[in-house]
């Protein structure tokens, strides 16, 4: 009788099986282990990512609500970049500029350029007393 | 034509002496037959141009404001108001060309009296309201022969006071209420009556001739400014140059000019 045994039999099998037993045990210990050693914790879990953090808005409750923003500073008058609505309350409308000086009299001699309303000389040779 | 007499003007209180001047050259203004009745004033104390129309008295001796009568056409004047015949007719300008002006010393209804630029001096006439344009004239000048000097007045109020010089002795400056009756400009301020000259209503008492004109009296300015201050002209009255242009930029025909001893 011919006495057949496992290892004889199949002796390549039995060290390849051996290895994969090792190589899942080895994984599974390092899956369970991994995180420990790395320092995490399972407080560090984020948790859930929340829609807010996706950049969507999200209501809330007005006593929840943050406070109005400020409102901007009132144009300074006359600002020229303020862009006020048509018809809009406004600064007062700026003071029409003062009409110019008069122009100076004319510098000549005195009497050349007399007055509208003064008499203007004749050009003419006098023969009073002297 | 009937006579004009002189002076006549009750608001014009002048001396009227019985010596007529000669006048042989004649007025450039009368030009008609107008002659005078043989008075003639010589001399003008203070107190004797204090009329209604010539002010208040030695503290203001000019008035606030006189009425000048202008004329652009030919003027009848005659010799009491309501006369339908004139004693004499002016013509719309001077000799010189300036515009006819008339100083008002007095009015009657549709009358005006005026003071003529004719010899004698003082004399006066009367001209109808509806021939003429009357303007109000504010300035007058006041010649203070004593001090020698001029004095420009605003409605009354000094303007400028000026030294001036006056008539030598042998050829005095008139005194009176006279007015301006030419506005000239030389064209010549180097010549003896510098840029600027002001024909009166006045003439020399001595003088009825002078470099072809019929003595008339006027202000003027000077090439000779070292005799301002002096008594050195044959009548006229001399004021620096400067105050001659001023009065040129201020003075309108028909300005009163109060020539005081």
């Amino acid at each position: 009788m011919t006495t057949i045994s496992y290892t004889d039999q199949h002796p390549h099998r039995t060290a390849l099986g051996l290895r994969r037993v090792a190589a899942v045990g080895t994984m599974l210990v390092l899956g369970v282990l991994a995180p420990t050693a790395a320092g995490a914790s399972p407080a560090d879990d984020p948790g859930p990512v929340g829609p807010d953090q996706l950049g969507l808005e999200q209501p809330c409750l007005p006593d929840l609500c943050p406070p109005d923003p400020p409102e901007p500073p009132e144009c300074p008058p006359f600002l020229a970049t303020c862009d006020l609505a048509p018809g809009g309350d406004g600064p007062d409308d700026p003071e029409p500029p003062e009409p110019p000086e008069p122009p100076e009299p004319p510098t000549g001699e005195p009497g050349e350029h007399a007055a509208d309303d003064v008499d203007a000389p004749v050009v003419a040779t006098p023969n009073f007393t002297g | 034509m009937r006579r004009i007499t002189a002076p006549l003007g009750a608001t014009f209180a002048v001396v009227a002496l019985a010596l007529a001047v000669g006048c042989g050259g004649g007025s450039a203004e009368d030009g008609d037959d107008v002659t005078s009745d043989a008075t003639s004033t010589t001399s003008v104390a203070r107190a004797d141009v204090t009329g209604d129309d010539a002010g208040a008295g030695d503290d203001a001796p000019a008035p606030a404001s006189s009425q000048v009568a202008r004329a652009d056409q030919e003027l009848a004047v005659f010799a009491a108001a309501g006369d339908g015949e004139p004693a004499m007719v002016l013509q719309p300008a001077t000799g010189f060309g300036s515009p006819r002006a008339l100083l008002v010393v007095a009015e009657a209804a549709d009358w005006l009296e005026v003071a003529l630029p004719v010899r004698p001096n003082g004399t006066t006439g009367w001209i109808r309201r509806a021939d003429v344009e009357l303007r109000a004239i504010d300035e007058s000048i006041v010649v203070d022969l004593t001090a020698r000097t001029l004095t420009l007045l605003d409605a009354g109020a000094e303007v400028l006071t000026t030294p001036v010089a006056i008539g030598a002795d042998g050829n005095p400056t008139p005194t009176g209420r006279f007015y301006v009756v030419d506005k000239l400009d030389t064209r010549d301020p180097t010549g003896p009556y510098g840029r600027f000259a002001f024909g009166l209503s006045a003439f020399s008492d001595v003088l009825t001739e002078f470099a072809g004109g019929d003595g008339q009296v006027g202000v003027h300015g000077t090439n000779d400014p070292s005799s301002i201050g002096q008594a050195v002209s044959h009548g006229c009255i001399r004021v620096p140059n400067e105050v001659a242009a001023q009065l040129s930029a201020t003075v309108n025909l028909g300005t009163p000019v109060t020539i005081l001893l």
